[in-house]
């Protein structure tokens, strides 16, 4: 399967053509030059299954391996909708005003106690402060085999 | 019927600030391209005493080291990203939504049995959640009375909490007694001078003034001002187009067209058209946005839309200049074989011309410029367009923006996006 190629300069909206990965009864030759215009091409559009919000859907990049044992792993590419409310048990991206910088981790609220929790032995969980900016519950990871 | 007028407060520098939370109340402003003349700043810096919009940074060096105020150079993508979703945002309010520039849209309020006030909030609130964008809200019974909605809610901040409904004819009459007639929107600089020669001070004094009067010395377009201003909406937005921040045009085709050199040749017209506007207020552009869209009433034909934004090297009013770069925006997101209903260009990030850095380097700006005048004379005495450019033949050359100090383009390049790299919660 081929993905079609990005031009230089449109936008990165997910809601456009740039999802859309070619698909055919005829097996893997579909073309996209139109030379089998009587054959039926049909597109897989992902952005409907990945992007269902677009405006506040955001894309980012992971690194690390805090999230590891969580299905998240270094050099994933997490997609976030910054419109989902904040639940127990979600991943999130929250901007460590104390530290000056993101980190992913799983939410938990419970008994008004909030945590962000690692997926990786070696970490401990970390009590939000006030100052700690929620910026947006990740909906999906993409993860390259 | 009622209308919300929605706008981003401190607009670019908010967006780059969605994606530096730690940022958002630290002064902050964008610079034109070559880092010249402050086009945008927050209201953090906006307040610094001495800081002036508009002006070269290097005058104001020192107050900006002094304050660590942080600077930007303009990334056109995000912002145009970002209005886009603002706008889709909205949206989900109603689908009655006339985006007015790159920051601002109106809505129409079709609702009846709401507090509007508390509807302003929430939609006040969505924009924010969702998008990390603050804004204010004016809410009136017409558009120019929305304008003046507006005014109210960021000048007095701590009362209206960003929203303000002009809804009874007392508020009206005081909201139109504190406004100047110079603020006016839509008004004009010559206009309000007139008016203030004749001891017109504010919007309020403008609306005593009879109809016949307004008519025989402000043309139509004052005369339907001053019914937006005493409550009857009749007002036509391209009719106001403020000079401002954006000068647009999108002219949908008298029939289909599929021919590029058709589509080229209305871009480079409307281009025409726009900077010639651009140059009579004495402005220059810092980019150009350009779409192109199919008629998607026609849906036996393939539909398609697609728009670019164009960053100039260097911000300019000319008409070749500014043609050439449009025309390599179209040529980036035309496809052949589509009948196109549409071409739209916009010129954005406007500011004075006096403040012009230029770049010794960019064969841009001010060369043409008695050329240019003599051109906008003709054009002005016999018909606009009379004296048309080549469109072929330009130079070639692609001139890299100096862009040292611009953030990535976080929502549409998948290299560029937000990087939560060395996550800072692990050892």
């Amino acid at each position: 399967m081929q993905i079609e190629k990005k031009p230089a300069f449109t936008f990165f909206q997910a809601n456009s053509e740039k999802l859309l990965v070619p698909y055919s009864d005829g097996g893997l030759n579909a073309t996209f030059s139109g030379l089998f215009s009587d054959v039926a091409i049909e597109w897989i559009d992902l952005a409907p299954l990945l992007n269902t919000r677009p405006s506040s859907t955001f894309f980012c990049r992971v690194n690390g391996d805090s999230m590891k044992d969580e299905r998240l792993q270094d050099g994933d590419i997490v997609i976030v909708d910054k419109s989902l409310p904040l639940q127990d048990g979600k991943k999130v991206i929250v901007w460590i005003a104390q530290e000056n910088g993101w980190t992913v981790k799983r939410l938990s609220m419970k008994d008004g106690l909030v945590y962000l929790i690692p997926a990786n032995e070696k970490l401990k969980p970390y009590s939000v402060t006030a100052d700690d900016i929620f910026w947006g519950v990740v909906t999906w990871i993409l993860h390259k085999e | 019927m009622m209308y919300a007028l929605v706008d981003i407060n401190g607009a670019f520098v908010s967006m780059e600030m969605v994606f530096r939370p730690a940022d958002r109340n630290k002064p902050a402003i964008v610079l034109s391209n070559g880092d010249g003349c402050i086009i945008a700043a927050n209201k953090i810096a906006k307040n610094l005493p001495g800081f002036e919009m508009y002006t070269p940074a290097f005058q104001l060096d020192d107050i900006l080291k002094r304050n660590n105020v942080l600077r930007f150079s303009p990334n056109f993508e995000l912002y145009v990203d970002m209005s886009r979703r603002f706008i889709k945002e909205l949206n989900c309010f109603t689908d009655k939504v006339e985006m007015y520039s790159i920051d601002e849209a109106f809505l129409d309020l079709d609702i009846k049995n709401v507090d509007l006030l508390s509807y302003g909030y929430t939609i006040k609130d969505t924009i924010f959640k969702n998008l990390d964008l603050p804004v204010g809200i004016g809410i009136a019974p017409t558009k120019a009375l929305c304008k003046v909605a507006s005014r109210i809610a960021k000048k007095f901040v701590e009362r209206t909490n960003n929203v303000y409904v002009i809804d009874t004819e007392e508020k009206r009459i005081k909201a139109l007694k504190w406004l100047k007639i110079g603020d006016v929107w839509g008004i004009g600089s010559r206009y309000a001078k007139k008016l203030l020669d004749l001891g017109i001070k504010t919007a309020y004094q403008f609306t005593q003034l009879t109809d016949n009067w307004v008519l025989r010395n402000m043309t139509v377009v004052g005369l339907r001002l001053k019914h937006e201003l005493e409550g009857k909406s009749c007002l036509n937005l391209d009719e106001i187009k403020e000079s401002k921040k954006e000068i647009g045009t999108a002219k949908a085709f008298g029939s289909m067209i599929s021919d590029y050199e058709l589509v080229k040749e209305a871009t480079s017209s409307y281009i025409e058209y726009c900077a010639g506007k651009l140059r009579r207020q004495n402005s220059v552009a810092s980019a150009i946005l350009v779409h192109v869209e199919t008629n998607s009433f026609r849906t036996q034909d393939e539909q398609y839309y697609n728009r670019t934004i164009v960053t100039l090297p260097v911000a300019s009013s000319d008409t070749a200049y500014l043609v050439k770069n449009a025309i390599d925006g179209l040529n980036r997101i035309f496809k052949d074989g589509l009948k196109y209903k549409r071409v739209g260009v916009s010129l954005i990030g406007l500011f004075p011309d006096n403040c012009v850095q230029g770049n010794l380097f960019v064969d841009c700006n001010n060369k043409h410029s008695s050329i240019q005048k003599t051109i906008d004379r003709l054009n002005m005495k016999y018909e606009q367009g009379t004296i048309r450019l080549a469109t072929s033949g330009f130079n070639k050359q692609h001139w890299e923006s100096k862009a040292e100090l611009r953030s990535p383009r976080y929502t549409t390049r998948l290299n560029e996006i937000l990087n939560i790299g060395n996550d800072v919660l692990q050892l």
